[in-house]
């Protein structure tokens, strides 16, 4: 009687499996490095040249880096260089021209234009100012800005949870 | 933004339609302002010489929750 072989017992074959992982391996270290670089960004500090306290404000916190100007009580600095001195975030009278904008800003602003990276509507700038400061400061400094070229103006903010 | 911390309201296509509230008024009227004109996508923050960056910015945090787009005006 013929019995079908596969109803039988079949013997317990000794063969060891190999597991090949070159391939995992490879993905879980670019896995890796992916998560490396996305953490440096997360942690990136920043640091303003001049003492500030930015206004606190809630929703989505976007990274960027570009050409920042930062306007505190004392000081305006363009890439963490004093251009302007204020006081009490009050410009010179003699600086400031017919429509509110500082002329001595201006000047640095359109050194610094040649050289500041572009986003797709223009030369991008963040604008970090304390959260005392009145909005004739804020304008005197985002006037010369939008007339330089600065397109792509970005407010920072200290991120409230 | 005025410097008594209120704010004057502008809509319409030239802005004709003006209506004063209080700061803390602002999430309430735009909603409204929304209903009443759901095609209302932007909008443009204008404060007095005196106002603080902090207000402004309060002020357009609150704006950018009811609309997409808010920018800064004036200059």
């Amino acid at each position: 009687m013929k019995i079908k072989k596969s109803f039988l017992p079949q013997a317990k074959k000794n063969e060891q499996m190999a597991l090949q992982i070159t391939s995992m391996a490879d993905i879980f270290v670019i896995i890796l490095v992916f998560l490396l670089k996305s953490y440096s960004v997360e942690g990136l500090p920043y640091q303003p040249s001049v003492a500030l306290n930015p206004p606190a404000a809630k929703g989505r916190v976007e990274k960027s880096d570009a050409l920042k100007v930062e306007i505190a009580k004392s000081a305006v600095n363009l890439g963490g260089k004093n251009v302007a001195t204020i006081d009490g975030f009050k410009f010179g009278k003699n600086d400031i021209d017919s429509d509110g904008a500082s002329a001595t800003l201006r000047r640095a602003l359109a050194v610094s234009h040649r050289t500041a990276a572009t986003g797709p509507k223009g030369a991008k700038l963040i604008v970090v100012a304390d959260e005392g400061a009145p909005y004739e400061t804020i304008k005197a400094v985002l006037a010369p800005a939008a007339r330089e070229g600065y397109l792509e103006i970005q407010l920072a903010v200290s991120h409230a949870e | 933004m005025k410097d008594d911390h209120s704010i004057v309201l502008k809509s319409g296509t030239f802005g004709q339609i003006s209506t004063r509230i209080a700061s803390s008024d602002l999430a309430a009227a735009l909603e409204s302002l929304k209903v009443k004109n759901p095609e209302l996508k932007s909008a443009i923050v204008i404060a007095d010489n005196s106002v603080s960056y902090r207000d402004v910015m309060a002020s357009m945090e609150v704006a950018k929750g009811k609309i997409a787009q808010v920018n800064l005006g004036g200059f």
